[in-house]
C-alpha cells in the first residue's frame, strides 16, 4: 500500500504546472488531494483533475487565505506551490504583489494550518526555485521571496521540528511549464538557456513532482530545514 | 515504498555489509533490485552478529581505499543502474592529525570512490545514477577528523564536478549528507549516553539519525522518480543544520 493513501494534501496553486503535476502525483498514490487556484472552478482551467477537490482562493488576500484555512479540517500535508512573478518587479506596487504571493501567503497559511499538521504529525514542502540561490536581475520581487521562502523553511523547520511537523523545500530550475512558456518562444534564446543546464534539456514538473512526494513521504522522516534542487545539474555552474 | 519499484534492476552498494549501506542495500532489494555489496571482511558470514543483514545480496570483498583491489574488482555483471558508494573509514584519538592516517582515510573515503565512478562509468551510462554518502562533515569542520571532514568536503565538489562531467553519458551525480547516525563507525559518538545527550539537545527533531533514514533518500536519488536531479547534496540530520 502506497504511504500517501489516507493521507490528505493540500497543493496551493495545483490547478497547473508543477502544483498541478504533484495534485496528480499525490491523487496516484491514494491520497485525498485539494488544490486552490484563482479562477472560479476547476473545470476553467486546460486540465482539471478527476477525484480531486478543487478550492477558488486568491491566496494574495488575507481574507481569503482564513477562509481556505477554515474549509480544512485535517491534512496530512502543505504543499506551497502557488507563485508569481511580474514583468515589472522594480516597480514597488508589483514587487509587493509578488512578495504578498509568493512569501507572505506561505507564512500565513502554514500557521493557520499548523494545528492541523501537528495533529497528524504532517509535513509542509514549500516550492523555491533556483532564484532561491541565485540572483535573476530582471525579477528582484521574485528573486527575494524564494530567497525568502528559504529562509522561512529553516526557521519553521527548526520551530516546529519537536511538533513533528517537517518543513523542507524544493528548488526546481528551468520546467517547462505556462509559467516558463515565453522563455521557449525564441529558439536561439532557449538553446542559449539550455546550454547552461548540464543536462540539456528542460525538467518536467512531475519530476519536481517526486521530489516533493519524496520530502513529504515516511521516507523523509529525518529530514528537515532542508533544500533540494531539481534542475538538471544548473545550479553547479 | 511502492514507489521505488527496482524490478530488473541492477545496483552495487559498496559498504553495503553494514550501516547506512547496508540499510540502503536492504531497501534495493525490498524494491527488487539485485543487489551487489562490498565490505572488507573475507565473505558474508563473517557479518553474523554485526547490524548488517545480508540475506539476498550479492557479497564481495573490497578494500576500496586499495587501488590494485579496485581495479581488480568485479561484481560480475554487465551493466549497473545505481552505484552507491557507501564505503567510509574514521580514526579518533586524533590519530587522523598523523599523515599516514590522514592518506589512509583519504584512500577510502575519497580516492576509492572516485575510481569506483571512473571504473563504472561505461557500465551505468544512459540510465544510471552515483549517490555518494558525504556527511554535515561535507559543509562543516569536525575538530578532531581532519582527514574525515576533508574527504567529505572532498566528495560534495567531486559530485558536482562529476554531475557535470558525466551529464552527457545520461547518469545522474548526487550525495546526501547525514548527520550523526547511529552506525558501527560512529558508535563512540553515541554509547556513551552523555555524548548522546548532548547531540540530541541539539538536533530539532531530537533523536540521532538511523541508517533507514538515510536509506529512504539514498533510493530516491538512486530512482528515476529524481531524474532531473544531479550535482546536489541533500542534508539528513533532523534539522541539526537549518
Amino acid at each position: 500500500m502506497s504511504w500517501a493513501q489516507g493521507k490528505t494534501a493540500l497543493v496551493t496553486g495545483g490547478s497547473q504546472g508543477i502544483g498541478h503535476a504533484t495534485a496528480l502525483a499525490l491523487r496516484d498514490r491514494g491520497a485525498t488531494v485539494i488544490v486552490t487556484g484563482t479562477r472560479s472552478r476547476f473545470a476553467d482551467y486546460d486540465d482539471p483533475i478527476s477525484g480531486v477537490s478543487y478550492i477558488q482562493s486568491d491566496l494574495s488576500r488575507p481574507e481569503a487565505r482564513a477562509a481556505l484555512a477554515a474549509q480544512i479540517k485535517s491534512l496530512d500535508m502543505l504543499i506551497n506551490n502557488a507563485g508569481t512573478g511580474r514583468p515589472n518587479e522594480y516597480d514597488q506596487d508589483a514587487f509587493e504583489t509578488v512578495i504578498d504571493i509568493n512569501l507572505n501567503a506561505v507564512m500565513d497559511l502554514s500557521m493557520r494550518l499548523f494545528p492541523a499538521l501537528k495533529a497528524a504529525g504532517g509535513s509542509i514542502v514549500n516550492v523555491g526555485s533556483l532564484a532561491s540561490f541565485l540572483a535573476l536581475k530582471e525579477t528582484p520581487a521574485y528573486t527575494a521571496s524564494k530567497a525568502g521562502l528559504l529562509g522561512l523553511t529553516r526557521a519553521l523547520g527548526d520551530k516546529w521540528a519537536l511538533e513533528g511537523v517537517r518543513v523542507n523545500l524544493v528548488a526546481p530550475g528551468f520546467i517547462a511549464t505556462r509559467m516558463t512558456a515565453p522563455m521557449r518562444a525564441d529558439a536561439v534564446y532557449e538553446s542559449r538557456l539550455l546550454k547552461s543546464v548540464p543536462m540539456r534539456r528542460w525538467g518536467r514538473a512531475s519530476e519536481v513532482a517526486e521530489a516533493i512526494l519524496f520530502l513529504a513521504s515516511p521516507a523523509a522522516s529525518y529530514i528537515t530545514g532542508q533544500s533540494l534542487a531539481i534542475d538538471g545539474g544548473l545550479m553547479l555552474r | 515504498m511502492g514507489a521505488f519499484d527496482f524490478t530488473g534492476k541492477t545496483v552495487l552498494v559498496t559498504g553495503g555489509s553494514t550501516g547506512i549501506g547496508n540499510a540502503a542495500a536492504r531497501m534495493f532489494r525490498a524494491a527488487g533490485a539485485r543487489v551487489i555489496v562490498t565490505g572488507t571482511r573475507v565473505n558474508a558470514a563473517e557479518y553474523a552478529g554485526s547490524d548488517g543483514d545480508l540475506a539476498g545480496l550479492e557479497y564481495h570483498r573490497l578494500d576500496q581505499g586499495d587501488r590494485d583491489a579496485v581495479a581488480a574488482f568485479d561484481p560480475g555483471v554487465a551493466r549497473l543502474d545505481a552505484l552507491v558508494i557507501a564505503g567510509a573509514k574514521v580514526a579518533y584519538r586524533r590519530q587522523e592529525f598523523e599523515t599516514d592516517i590522514f592518506a589512509d582515510v583519504l584512500a577510502t573515503n575519497l580516492i576509492g570512490p572516485m575510481q569506483l565512478a571512473t571504473k563504472f562509468r561505461a557500465m551505468l551510462a544512459g540510465q544510471g545514477s552515483i549517490t555518494f554518502i558525504g556527511s554535515v562533515a561535507s559543509f562543516r569542520g569536525t575538530i578532531g577528523q581532519p582527514a574525515y571532514s576533508a574527504s567529505k568536503g572532498g566528495l560534495l565538489t567531486l559530485t558536482k564536478t562529476l554531475a557535470q562531467a558525466f551529464a552527457r553519458d545520461g547518469i545522474r551525480v548526487n550525495l546526501v549528507a547525514p548527520g550523526l547516525v547511529r552506525s558501527k563507525m560512529t558508535a563512540v559518538t553515541w554509547q556513551d549516553p552523555d555524548r548522546l545527550a548532548a547531540t540530541e539537545r541539539q538536533v530539532p527533531l531530537a533523536r540521532i539519525g538511523e541508517p533507514d533514514d538515510i536509506a529512504g533518500a539514498i533510493v530516491f536519488l538512486s530512482s528515476p522518480l529524481a531524474s532531473y536531479i544531479t550535482g546536489t547534496s541533500l542534508v539528513i540530520d533532523g534539522g541539526l543544520s537549518a
